[in-house]
């Protein structure tokens, strides 16, 4: 029985562990890349503690995934963004849509639309909420991501002006 | 002496002699400690670095964890079941400071299943009805993410919504298994009572969709689930309930859940509240047949009370109420005098001992 207790008490803490060596590994690995974001709600920004934004992708070029006839292009679930360098930073790239195996052979990053599909929240203190509100109103606002060769993405980071948010407030 | 009377007599051992105040104040307590941790990480405070909070976080969960362990043998119960509850909040804080400090974008369904599977062998260590309610709630919280998840992202609202009964179906049929009722009868009565409760709520709520007209809504992906449903009912009631009450109640609870939703062509009034009386008449028969004199004149209370909100809903004109009201109250007078000897004539049949 007191095996039973030993496992009971284990398996969190190294389900724990497991979750944060993931998280801390896909910050640190892959292409940094930086897209610009809007507020969902521009009258709403922060929900409680936290920003609820869309990305504001550069679109340029011909998707052949998704709704490829739609007006208003977006993220389509199950295609990959296709992003192209714009410079040497990686600020802003060009973007169109693509099947992933395409887009993970001619492309300069693929990020999978599935994780840039909706609202995104990033969370912010709440002592320092309505300071980042104002800034977000009045300075250009993006997101540093961290994509691995899966084409999955990691936030690593929220900038104001292209600098780290607390450095710029 | 059959299995049920033998599990109900050693869940009356185990829970009965224990000390009721003093592990109401403690869970109190620990649930306190753990809601404080999950409204703590929720400020986001940010005068501390990301990855040191979550070395104190895990710094914390393994304490505790150890404290569980240490608590197993010495004791005292009360202590170790707050140890237990408070780890079971603390393991949910620490996955949402996870999900804070990576900005892992808020995926609710995720973390909670990640919760659930972290924290099942741990919960199961409990033996008191109170870790066993936050256990079983915390499942059910799970559950009903993933059918919001599956609602949107499945665009499958019906689906979703359908899934629901399965999960009072599930407590039911685990609170009946006389597996879990050997090791752990607190869990097991805990999980009953639940699963009962929830299935009775479901149709009570049923009942009052015949007020509306469901005919244009589709719910032909609902199907599948309601299949579920029908299936495990008809398992449950065939393999686990025992008295003829209970099966009726069980397959009342399936019907009035599910039906008015699927044909229901609106105001129904009367059909409305027939079947709400119904099905805690019905009520009151099974707790009758188990011998649960409070549960009885709980139910007949409610049935009752039903009947009297009859009057103020299906009269129209101030003739029609002023009449139905005269003659309404001689009514209600008369049930009350029918209930009240009935009740008394139930509380004798039971004994002293169940009132």
């Amino acid at each position: 029985m007191k095996r039973w207790t030993i496992i009971a008490v284990v398996v969190p803490v190294l389900g724990l562990l497991a979750l944060v060596g993931r998280s801390e590994y896909a910050t640190r690995h892959g292409l940094a890349w930086t897209i610009p974001i809007q507020g969902y709600d521009p009258r709403d920004l922060l929900h409680g503690h936290y920003l609820l934004y869309r990305y504001r992708f550069q679109w340029d070029g011909v998707d052949t995934c998704g709704d490829t006839g739609a007006i208003e292009r977006a993220p389509a679930a199950g295609c990959c963004l296709c992003l192209s360098s714009v410079g040497v930073s990686g600020y802003d790239p060009r973007v169109r849509q693509l099947h992933c195996d395409e887009a993970e052979k001619i492309c300069d990053g693929s990020l999978r639309a599935d994780s840039v599909l909706g609202p995104q929240q990033y969370f912010v203190p709440e002592d320092r909420a309505l300071d980042l509100e104002n800034a977000l109103r009045q300075r250009e606002a993006a997101i540093e991501l961290a994509i691995d060769p899966q084409g999955n993405a990691a936030v690593r980071e929220l900038l104001l002006d292209r600098r780290p948010w607390r450095e710029a407030l | 002496m059959t299995p049920e009377q033998a599990a109900r007599i050693r869940g009356f051992e185990t829970t009965e002699h224990r000390p009721t105040l003093l592990y109401a104040i403690a869970g109190l307590g620990g649930l306190a400690i753990a809601v404080g941790l999950v409204s703590i990480v929720a400020a986001n405070w940010d005068d501390i670095p990301g990855r040191m909070k979550i070395a104190i976080d895990l710094v914390l969960v393994a304490g505790l964890g150890g404290g569980v362990w240490w608590l197993e043998d010495r004791g005292p119960d009360w202590a170790r079941e707050t140890a237990i509850g408070v780890l079971f909040g603390l393991v949910l804080a620490s996955i949402a400071l996870v999900g804070q400090v990576y900005q892992l974008g808020g995926r609710a369904h995720e973390a909670m299943a990640t919760w659930t599977v972290l924290t099942a062998v741990l919960m199961t260590r409990a033996r008191s009805s109170f870790a066993a309610v936050m256990w079983i709630f915390g499942i059910q919280a799970t559950w009903i993410v993933w059918a919001v998840w599956i609602a949107d992202d499945w665009d499958a609202p019906q689906l979703a919504l359908a899934s629901i009964y399965v999960a009072p179906l599930v407590c039911l049929a685990l609170g009946r298994l006389t597996s879990i009722q050997r090791v752990r009868p607190a869990l097991a009565n805990t999980l009953e009572s639940i699963g009962w409760s929830e299935l009775v709520l479901c149709g009570t709520f049923g009942g009052f969709v015949f007020y509306t007209d469901t005919r244009n809504e589709h719910f032909d992906a609902a199907y599948p689930m309601i299949a579920v449903s029908t299936v495990l009912t008809i398992a449950i009631g065939a393999a686990l309930l025992r008295g003829v009450p209970q099966r009726v109640l069980l397959v009342a609870c399936l019907l009035l859940s599910h039906v008015p939703i699927l044909v229901s062509p609106g105001d129904l009034d009367l059909l409305a509240a027939a079947s709400f009386i119904g099905l805690w008449l019905l009520v009151a028969w099974a707790a009758y047949d188990t011998r649960e004199a409070r549960l009885v004149s709980l139910a007949t209370a409610f049935a009752g009370l039903r009947i009297v909100a009859i009057y103020f809903e299906v009269f129209g004109t101030l003739l029609d109420t002023g009449l139905a009201l005269v003659s309404g109250g001689g009514l209600t007078l008369g049930l009350v005098w029918l209930w009240a000897r009935k009740r008394k004539q139930f509380e004798r049949e039971l004994g002293a001992g169940d009132a």
